[in-house]
């Protein structure tokens, strides 16, 4: 006979072949023999596995020489039930919700017939299938060894939204990789204190609905006094104009938190200056924790502080010294003064900014090309003893301003903005500056990745501290103790001694040495910089106020070559400017050019010195 | 040259230091005398004279005066930046023009070379450093740079 299988759910599941005599002879496998007279029931399939909750249509075939009509169980329970599924009177199984307990029950197909004959099948119940599809954020990040970065993961497809997370594929981390919560705050992973080998982790998010679904990221961990560098345009970008563009701007990020708590506003593209000493935030990024709610700085009288800083160029800052946390990669600095710029509160004192440095008021990201500047110099403080007893000099930074007329204040040294680097609990005595090297042609920026997304040039790294950790040791480099003004005591140059008129400065953007007429080259004629006809090599010789003494290399390349050369480079190696108008205005500002291809310490004035080297008031070393 | 001969030196201690502005007489100084406690020194070289103060906040100034009297060339270095429009006098408002103008050297010294105004500027946080003469104003025969 010929049998007819059906598999497709949507039709009717029930074949009664009234087939006859003329077919009983060739009955085939679900026959009985010659003489069947009862009805012969086969069921397909006859074993399945269906997830919970999912369907499965079952095929009677009945070979019968009469008529009969047939009833379908699950484990004998007629037409099923919610706990082992349920079957339709047309063979369509569905399976309960949940997974039974055995996970396997009996469909059965029953003819009315005597005897009651039947066919049966067996069905696995599996679990569940959801469509889950997990997400998780942030992805590629990095973050200082000791710190937290709350992840969280999203998770579509299914109502069950619960996720396990993971760290190198170890549930809940541990002391090694970092350990991620799975209760409260899930999802917050705190990495280890110290940068494992390989320094980069993988935390995976899996749905709990289908633990086959999962997702991942990368975590690269960085050492907890170690922040990256970045050189570029700043925010203001490549405008095509050297006369504007911030060629060679050094940049991090940071936070600013209001005191002891965990409210912080994160603020990239901040200068990186080891020419000033304090964190300065222009007034008009502080959005998230804005400057009326920072501490404010007060004189004996009760009376706001607010500072007006000068700068070599004649630029000035004016604004309020307020008081909050500073973090800088794993690093924070509990309640230091630091300036907000920009703020309108009161005007600007016609007799201090206005006529100390009628240049640029940097107060705007427009005017100072970044979000603040974070001032690392080599002192704690930006004035010191001598804005402590009132103003005995011109100059005087510090004011007050009771019923908005402005007159200069005494400020107690522990008042005055600081170096964040002095408040840190530990790698507090100073800062390294690693740059990678770069080529004399320059380079697009630090990092520098190509268009397939290969990283070809490294950020560079800010890493507190001097000697305090494995990462920031002296080694072989050479420290030069500073003077009171935080100089070399002597550069010579040509034969020519140039005392405390020497300084490595990476707020500056290019080596600023001598003048033109004194090196035998030509400034640029449509830039600000210098354009001899070949690169210059300049040779210095620095001494340090502890009897150090070195020598300095350096290259001064043609402005308008390597401008015109490739116009969207902002990383120079050898950019360089005129600093005065002539011999005897002439120093040696050594700004970051000098810092490429180098590791160079500047040590903070009163902190403790590595190799018990004489250095009390600061100094640079590389 | 970058040591000076002191001819005839008068030291007077404590007394309120006197300022000349760029480009006026040497008589003038009185009109812009400030309340600060210094160190003030005159000497008087060949071709010129030369007041020195020295703030107490270690800032020292200069002031160059040429045979006819006038003040030709102004120097300053130290912690603080001196007034400019008191030192400059005249001639602050060139240095207002062109020093809105530059914004090119990030962090470096501000140059301004005129036909009649030779400015520079520079330094760091605790120590600037800079000077400005009038080219017509110095005396016949006298490198500017005297003027340091």
């Amino acid at each position: 006979m010929r049998r007819k299988n059906v598999s497709a759910p949507a039709l009717a599941s029930l074949w009664v072949v009234m087939a006859g005599g003329m077919f009983l002879a060739s009955c085939g496998s679900g026959g009985t023999g010659n003489d069947i007279a009862l009805p012969v029931i086969t069921l397909s399939p006859v074993s399945a596995s269906v997830p919970a909750g999912g369907p499965l249509q079952f095929t009677a075939t009945i070979v019968s020489p009469t008529s009969t009509t047939v009833t379908w169980s699950v484990n004998n329970i007629l037409g099923g039930n919610s706990t082992v599924g349920t079957i339709s009177s047309s063979g369509l199984y569905i399976a309960p919700a949940a997974v039974p307990n055995p996970a396997t029950v009996t469909v059965r197909c029953t003819s009315s017939a005597e005897t009651n004959p039947y066919g049966s099948a067996i069905v696995t119940i599996t679990p569940p299938v959801v469509n889950a599809v997990v997400a998780v954020a942030p992805t590629d990040s990095s973050t200082p060894a000791g710190t937290s970065v709350q992840f969280t993961a999203t998770v579509t497809g299914t109502t069950n939204t619960a996720v396990t997370w993971s760290v190198n594929g170890v549930a809940g981390g541990n002391s090694t990789v970092g350990t991620i919560n799975n209760a409260s705050t899930a999802g917050l992973y705190t990495a280890p204190t110290a940068v494992p080998n390989p320094p980069t982790v993988v935390v995976t998010a899996t749905s709990q609905a289908d633990t086959s679904q999962m997702a991942s990221t990368t975590l690269t961990l960085t050492a907890s006094n170690t922040a990256p560098l970045y050189v570029n345009f700043g925010l203001n970008g490549n405008t095509g104009n050297p006369n504007t563009d911030y060629y060679n701007g050094l940049f991090t990020t940071v936070a600013v938190c209001l005191p002891a708590t965990a409210d912080c506003q994160i603020i990239p593209d901040v200068l990186v200056d080891t020419g000033s000493v304090g964190l300065r935030v222009l007034n008009s990024v502080l959005t998230t924790v804005p400057a009326t709610e920072l501490t404010t700085v007060r004189d004996s009288d009760g009376n706001q502080v607010q500072e007006c800083v000068q700068f070599g160029d004649t630029s000035y800052a004016w604004g309020p010294a307020l008081v909050a946390d500073v973090v800088v990669a794993g690093e924070r600095a509990s309640s230091v003064p630091i300036q907000v710029i920009g703020d309108t509160t009161y005007t600007v004192p016609a007799s201090s900014c206005l006529s100390l440095g009628p240049g640029p008021s940097l107060d705007t990201v427009a005017a100072l090309g970044a979000n603040g500047i974070l001032g690392v110099g080599s002192f704690i403080q930006d004035c010191g003893l001598n804005c402590a007893g009132g103003q005995t000099f011109s100059g005087y930074p510090y004011y007050v301003c009771p019923n908005n007329v402005c007159t200069t204040a005494a400020v107690p040294v522990v008042q005055q903005v600081a170096n964040p680097v002095a408040f840190f609990v530990k790698d507090n005595n100073g800062v390294e500056i690693l740059l990678p090297s770069i080529s004399s042609a320059g380079a697009p920026s630090l990092p520098y990745t190509n268009a397939a997304g290969t990283s070809l040039i490294p950020a560079g790294q800010l890493i507190f501290g001097v000697g305090t950790q494995s990462n920031n040791a002296l080694g072989s480099a050479t420290l030069y103790a500073t003077d009171e003004y935080g100089n070399f005591p002597n550069v010579v140059y040509n034969g020519a001694s140039y005392p405390s008129d020497g300084f490595l400065d990476t707020g500056s953007n290019a080596l600023y040495v001598s003048d033109a007429l004194t090196l035998g080259i030509a400034d640029c004629t449509d830039n600000p910089y210098y354009c001899p006809a070949t690169p210059l090599s300049l040779t210095l010789t620095t001494y340090g106020a502890n009897g150090a003494s070195g020598t300095v290399n350096l290259s001064v390349a043609n402005a308008d070559t390597l401008f015109g050369g490739n116009p969207g480079f902002a990383a120079f190696n050898n950019l360089g400017g005129a600093s005065g108008d002539g011999l005897s205005s002439d120093y040696f500002d050594l700004g970051l050019p000098f810092f490429f291809g180098r590791s160079v310490f500047v040590g903070i004035a009163g902190t403790t010195v590595p190799n018990n080297a004489s250095a009390p008031n600061g100094y640079f070393a590389f | 040259m970058r040591t000076f001969l002191g001819v005839l030196l008068i030291l007077s201690l404590g007394a309120a230091p006197v300022w000349a502005a760029l480009g006026e007489p040497e008589s003038s100084v009185s009109a812009d005398r400030q309340i600060l406690r210094g160190q003030i020194r005159d000497e008087v070289h060949e071709g010129y004279r030369l007041h020195q103060i020295t703030e107490a906040s270690g800032s020292v100034v200069r002031e160059y005066v040429s045979p006819a009297g006038k003040v030709f060339g102004v120097a300053w270095q130290g912690p603080f930046v001196p007034n400019m429009q008191q030192l400059l006098g005249a001639y602050f408002p060139y240095l207002q023009q062109y020093a809105q103008a530059q914004t090119g050297r990030h962090g470096g010294p501000l140059i301004i070379q005129k036909d009649n105004f030779v400015f520079s500027s520079g330094g760091h946080m605790r120590w600037y450093h800079g000077r400005a003469y009038v080219p017509s104003l110095l005396p016949t025969n006298l490198s500017p740079e005297v003027v340091q």
